[in-house]
């Protein structure tokens, strides 16, 4: 189906081999093959190059009038969906959480404002405060494991409990290079990156305390800075990807599109004889 | 009799808690005093005249609680007067004394005696038993719980001193009947009190939800409007009655921006609402409610999407009883007229004895049963409420002899 919207995978070009490979010779059909696959590798670039324009051409679906978002820290993708909505003259409001310690919501509601959205900045702490007034939240992801569940920049997990105690819709953004066919086994540690604590603390107030690993007698203050969160699959109500909206329980499937099964573990092949 | 036209409320066109509970009121008050009561104990006979006619009230129409609540209010009424009374007597008699005042002693006095030792004792018993929210206002005249009036105990202190046991009678009647006035007083203007505390709970650009009709949330949002708060409301019908329509009408007319919405949509709409008011018609001691049919469903969708449900009730209509089995004992089961055409239906409604023709049964449940866990808060006359603080009311406006109303058998057959 020349159409497929699974575009990852190029149409064959079977039927002009059929006439060409009567007299096939090897090394034709070989820089034929090179020729698709390279072909298929630039339709993939173009994809992970355009997959904001592509979800954000669904946000006109999504945001109706009069609506109230939040949205935590700074993405992209999110800034994209929400200008796009607007250019739509859809008018709506956005509720951005800083997202410590980076702080990128800051960026993300001068971005915001410049573009004319109606922008209010909150802290992390006051989202459950907010959330009974909140008719959507929409937020970007780092990756989307293959059981639903998001790694996201910190802090999203507390967004996603909030808004589930309230009913409210959490949609994730994510083009679908972010989809990873991997299951998460113990993700908040496995699938995690721990920050510097410099981010948090200054190195000079608190040398005394900080845990240096060796410290003898001082007071050992242990900083923890992850740089991801682990959302669950039951809380999100909806995946936007570049190929349309999805459930969570449903990116199995996309996965099977997209990998193969023998990809799963990518490891060289032992050479022969040392 | 005066009470005809409670016992057959259909018959007189008397619905509705709020009228049902001021006439009971009044013709208590009229059996008060046309009542004649005895030289000692009056207070016991008032209590049993007033416990015949409740009965009777409350077999008439188990299901309209106000009655029941208006009468056990009167009761209470009636023992706390006598109990100030009596411990103002006592009081002033401890004045007097020239000895040690001891309370028992003082029965014994020639000069002093009276009051009879029953009384004494009863009154030295209630000295020591902790005194209730009620009693212990009544010594603030600015009191807040205004059913309970301030007790005549002042006055009566100074005049008791030379009582005569026909004036305190009649000083006890009086008192009672005061007391009964302020309750109807309090019935009457309940839908005020309650509309002053609306401007604490609606903020701007709010949203609000109700179904069906009731005066007191009409009132309340009302007064909300007036203080220049700007909300919208969202009204949902209420089949069968469709009561909403006239609320939503009423709305309109005061000027308020109204959406009126069938009850199946409420679950559509309740995600863009910030808070859903309602009406009851009683509050069991529990805290759970009984509702117009509708409103179970209302507050599961609003429990759904944590949604404060917050119910609006005159302290008439709080029932001093548990709720067993509420949704089949304290409910009413009204005409399948409301609901279908008999002459379409007329082949296969249940009319008990058809021979091969289908059975259809229809159900038309006038309350639904609200359990506290669902409610948020309660807004009454005296302010707001936990359901799980409903209980300390109850102790407040009631007592507990008075739980289950039955006239005393007249000895002798």
């Amino acid at each position: 189906m020349p159409e497929s919207v699974a575009i990852p995978h190029t149409s064959s070009s079977g039927g002009d081999s059929e006439g060409k490979s009567k007299s096939a010779d090897k090394s034709s059909r070989t820089r034929r093959l090179k020729h698709d696959v390279i072909e298929a590798v630039n339709e993939l670039i173009q994809d992970i190059n355009t997959c904001h324009e592509q979800i954000a051409e669904q946000a006109v679906e999504h945001i109706h009038q009069n609506e109230v978002i939040l949205t935590l820290g700074g993405s992209k993708t999110v800034l994209e969906f929400l200008y796009a909505a607007k250019e739509k003259k859809r008018s709506f409001r956005v509720f951005v959480a800083e997202g410590a310690p980076r702080y990128q919501g800051h960026l993300l509601a001068k971005e915001l404002v410049t573009r004319g959205l109606h922008t209010t900045l909150i802290t992390d702490s006051a989202v459950f405060a907010i959330i009974s007034r909140v008719n959507m939240v929409i937020v970007g992801a780092h990756a989307v494991m293959a059981n639903g569940g998001v790694i996201v920049p910190v802090g999203l997990n507390m967004v996603a409990l909030a808004a589930q105690k309230h009913a409210v819709p959490f949609v994730v953004l994510a083009g679908s290079h972010k989809l990873c066919p991997l299951y998460p086994h113990n993700p908040e540690v496995l699938l995690n990156e721990l920050r510097s604590p410099s981010e948090l603390l200054d190195f000079g107030e608190f040398s005394d305390c900080l845990d240096f690993g060796s410290g003898i007698g001082s007071p050992l203050l242990h900083v923890v800075n992850p740089a991801f969160d682990y959302v669950p699959p039951k809380l999100v109500s909806l995946f936007i990807t570049d190929t349309g909206g999805h459930n969570p329980s449903y990116m199995y499937r996309l996965i099977a599109d997209y990998y193969s099964a023998d990809d799963l573990v990518v490891r060289r092949r032992v050479a022969l004889g040392n | 009799m005066q009470y005809l036209s409670l016992i057959y409320p259909h018959f007189f066109f008397i619905e509705g808690s709020h009228a049902t509970a001021r006439q009971a009121a009044e013709l208590l008050r009229s059996v008060i005093s046309q009542q004649r009561v005895p030289y000692t104990n009056q207070a016991g006979a008032l209590i049993d005249a007033v416990r015949a006619v409740g009965e009777q009230l409350i077999a008439a129409n188990p299901v309209e609680l106000a009655v029941g609540n208006i009468v056990r209010r009167v009761l209470h009424i009636i023992r706390e007067e006598n109990l100030s009374l009596a411990t103002a007597a006592i009081a002033g008699l401890n004045l007097s004394a020239a000895s040690d005042g001891d309370d028992d002693d003082d029965g014994e006095r020639d000069e002093h005696t009276v009051l009879s030792a029953a009384a004494v004792a009863a009154a030295a018993r209630s000295t020591l038993r902790p005194p209730s929210l009620q009693t212990l206002l009544e010594d603030m005249p600015e009191s807040a719980t205004i059913p309970h009036t301030t007790s005549s105990g002042g006055d009566s202190e100074g005049k008791s001193k030379s009582a005569d046991k026909s004036s305190r009678t009649r000083r006890l009647k009086h008192d009672i009947i005061e007391a009964v006035n302020e309750l109807i007083q309090d019935i009457t203007t309940c839908h005020e009190q309650i509309a002053e505390q609306a401007i604490e709970h609606i903020h701007q650009n709010e949203v609000i939800l109700t179904l069906g009709s009731s005066k007191t949330v009409l009132e309340f949002l009302y007064a909300a409007k007036e203080k220049r708060r700007s909300f919208r409301v969202f009204v949902a019908e209420g089949a069968p009655r469709y009561q909403g329509h006239l609320l939503a009408k009423e709305l309109v007319a005061r000027g308020l921006q109204t959406t009126l919405i069938t009850d199946s949509a409420v679950f559509a709409i309740i995600s863009r609402v910030n808070m859903v008011i309602v009406g009851a018609h009683a509050v069991m001691a529990n805290g759970g409610v009984i509702a117009p049919v509708g409103l179970n469903m209302v507050a599961l969708a609003a429990q759904k999407h944590a949604v404060p449900f917050v119910v609006l009730a005159g302290s008439h209509k709080l029932c001093p009883l548990y709720p067993h089995n509420p949704e089949v004992l304290l409910n009413e089961l009204r005409s399948p007229s409301e609901l279908l055409d008999f002459g379409e239906f007329s082949d296969c409604l249940d009319f008990g004895s058809g021979t091969g023709s289908p059975l259809l049964h229809v159900v038309n449940p006038a309350f639904d049963y609200v359990p506290p866990k669902l409610v948020s808060l309660f807004i009454t006359d005296t302010g707001g409420h936990n359901p799980s603080y409903m209980y300390r009311l109850i102790a407040d406006y009631y007592s507990a002899d008075d739980l289950v109303v039955r006239g005393r058998i007249a000895s002798g057959n």
